[in-house]
């Protein structure tokens, strides 16, 4: 073996779990590296797609929603504190670009301008397999159509406690919300969805 | 039936591997887009603020410059600390960054060594275990990581080797390698993204030479269609189909080995490989979770498990099979505490 320049010297090792190899990953990607970029997109882009379709209540506005969000991610990076902290942080911005969509498309329902993207009463309610009851259709589309009716912010709440599974302390952190706010958001969605769908809240 | 249940499985939530691979690409886009606007808006404030002055100056927006290899040496570690003479690592599941920011992440039980380090190159020899490297692209040096059965060389990417005496595994997430070796198929591999190879000494060869590096003893050459030279050639048609694009199409020959050579060692190796390829292409999630039972139950090769296991407990958890899922992630964890963030999304809330 050929003899190695610089006599050597303790090993010092930088960071010693994933957690900090992302970190380390978030740091390169805020100096521009695309390959960083890329690699904190795959570690994270199952995530957000999710909690965006599931909140948008439809995969394709879901998917731009977080195509959005991670751009916006990307451009603000300077403006993350702990580098470790990039799957919250972009949840956050995430929720907040569905939120502003979901509000904008409650608010062209109630004044009747330009074209209704949010699934309601009115469309075909099946399963992603493209499977369906009628019954179930049905439960689906007057499910959906007791979502719509809520106001954005308890939408929301409930969409990430029930089908993002995610606690009430997260939720009131992704919504900027206090934590009473977001309990009570949950709580008027619950009893609005038993009310309406004769369910056990 | 309560609402949550009933809304839950309408939206498909799944990403698969081409929708990721459009995905980034839609954001890469918009991100060019967004900082070629701004390049145009600061040439603009540009020209408009020195326009008095008779000068005319454009921005060109933020400019890395590159590393040159005049400039480089030998690669230190990112805080400037020179690199050990001879063994990088034995053992320690930590870490390194190096100065070019490059990351080399070795697992328990992996022996990685510097051959060389000069503003040229930069050679390592991995004998046994796993890391990921993860190398910065346009750089001066060239990476090589010499293993028992090939040799791995890069720009600028992302890869990992497992390596052992007689099986090495060199998957590749970004950028583009090169594997070469007498074991490789026609002694040299181009990989790309998404792209894996698995090396294996072969066990039957005719009339090996004593005393040729890394075979031991004399052998009789294989009948053409006894076993063993079958699941070569069937795992080799595998991987060509693979990396050719025609995934679809290496099912059959991965099939093949797993109902008629189950005896085989490598029968786990394609029932892995199988699962692979039902859950990340054809999106098959019932048989892809049934596949990786399969291989689990066939003694896969330990350094293969970890990712079975999770991604069995990744399947378990999208079919609605969450109890499972969690069982087999704690189970796994619990043998393996080291793999416990991985596992952690996995393992439900108690």
């Amino acid at each position: 073996m050929r003899p190695v320049p610089n006599a050597s010297s303790p090993l010092r090792i930088v960071s010693t779990n994933d957690a900090e190899l992302g970190a380390s990953f978030v740091a390169r990607a805020r100096a521009g590296e695309r390959a960083a970029m890329q690699y904190v997109y795959d570690a994270h882009a199952s995530y957000v797609v999710g909690m965006c379709a599931r909140l948008m209540r439809d995969r394709e506005r879901g998917m731009d929603a977080a195509q959005e969000a991670f751009v916006t991610a990307f451009e603000k990076l300077r403006d993350l504190r702990d580098d470790s902290a990039f799957r919250p942080w972009i949840a956050q911005i995430a929720v907040r670009i569905c939120r502003s969509q979901l509000q904008r498309d409650r608010m062209f329902r109630v004044v009747g301008w330009g074209k209704d993207q949010d699934p309601g009463a009115d469309a075909t309610s099946t399963l992603a397999d493209g499977s369906a009851s009628p019954e179930t259709a049905s439960d689906l589309r007057q499910a959906n159509a007791v979502l719509r009716s809520l106001p954005t912010h308890a939408r929301v709440a409930w969409t990430l406690k029930h089908l993002q599974d995610e606690p009430l302390v997260r939720i009131a952190t992704l919504t900027g919300r206090s934590l009473a706010s977001v309990k009570r958001d949950v709580e008027h969605a619950e009893h609005e969805l038993a009310r309406q769908m004769g369910a056990a809240p | 039936m309560k609402p949550e249940r009933l809304l839950a499985p309408e939206v498909d939530a799944r990403l698969s591997p081409p929708e990721r691979e459009a995905l980034w690409v839609g954001i890469e886009a918009t991100l060019d887009e967004h900082a070629a606007k701004r390049a145009k808006l600061r040439s603009v404030a540009a020209v408009a603020s020195l326009a008095a002055c008779g000068v005319l100056i454009f921005a060109l927006g933020r400019i890395k410059p590159a590393p040159t290899a005049a400039a480089a040496g030998p690669l230190h570690l990112q805080d400037g600390a020179s690199l050990p003479s001879a063994e990088l690592v034995r053992g320690a599941a930590a870490a390194v960054v190096f100065e070019d920011r490059s990351v080399f992440r070795p697992e328990p039980g992996a022996r990685v060594e510097i051959l060389d380090n000069s503003a040229q190159r930069f050679a390592l020899k991995q004998s046994a275990g796993k890391a990921l490297y993860l190398v910065t692209p346009d750089g001066p040096r060239r990476w090589t990581v010499d293993t028992p059965l090939g040799t791995v060389e890069v720009v600028g990417t992302e890869f990992s080797v497992d390596a052992s005496a007689n099986h090495v595994r060199v998957e590749v997430n970004h950028g583009v390698v090169i594997v070469r070796g007498d074991w490789v198929p026609e002694h040299a591999a181009r990989l790309e993204a998404g792209d894996h190879l698995d090396i294996e000494r072969p066990k039957a060869e005719t009339a090996p030479t004593v005393g040729a590096p890394g075979v031991s003893g004399l052998r009789p050459a294989p009948a053409v269609d006894s076993g063993p030279a079958r699941v070569s050639e069937l795992l080799m048609l595998a991987d060509d189909l693979r990396r050719t694009g025609r995934a679809v199409e290496a099912v059959a020959p991965l099939e093949q080995i797993i109902s008629k050579h189950v005896q085989d060692p490598r029968a786990a190796l394609a029932a892995f490989t199988l699962g692979r390829i039902q859950m990340d292409v054809l999106d098959q999630p019932k048989e892809a979770e049934r596949t990786f039972e399969k291989a689990l139950s066939m003694q896969l090769d330990a350094a293969l498990q970890e990712d079975a296991t999770w991604r069995r407990a990744r399947l378990l958890n999208e079919l609605g099979r969450t109890e499972e899922a969690a069982a087999l992630a704690r189970s796994f964890v619990q043998k393996h505490p080291g793999t416990a963030v991985r596992f952690e999304p996995l393992m439900g809330r108690r």
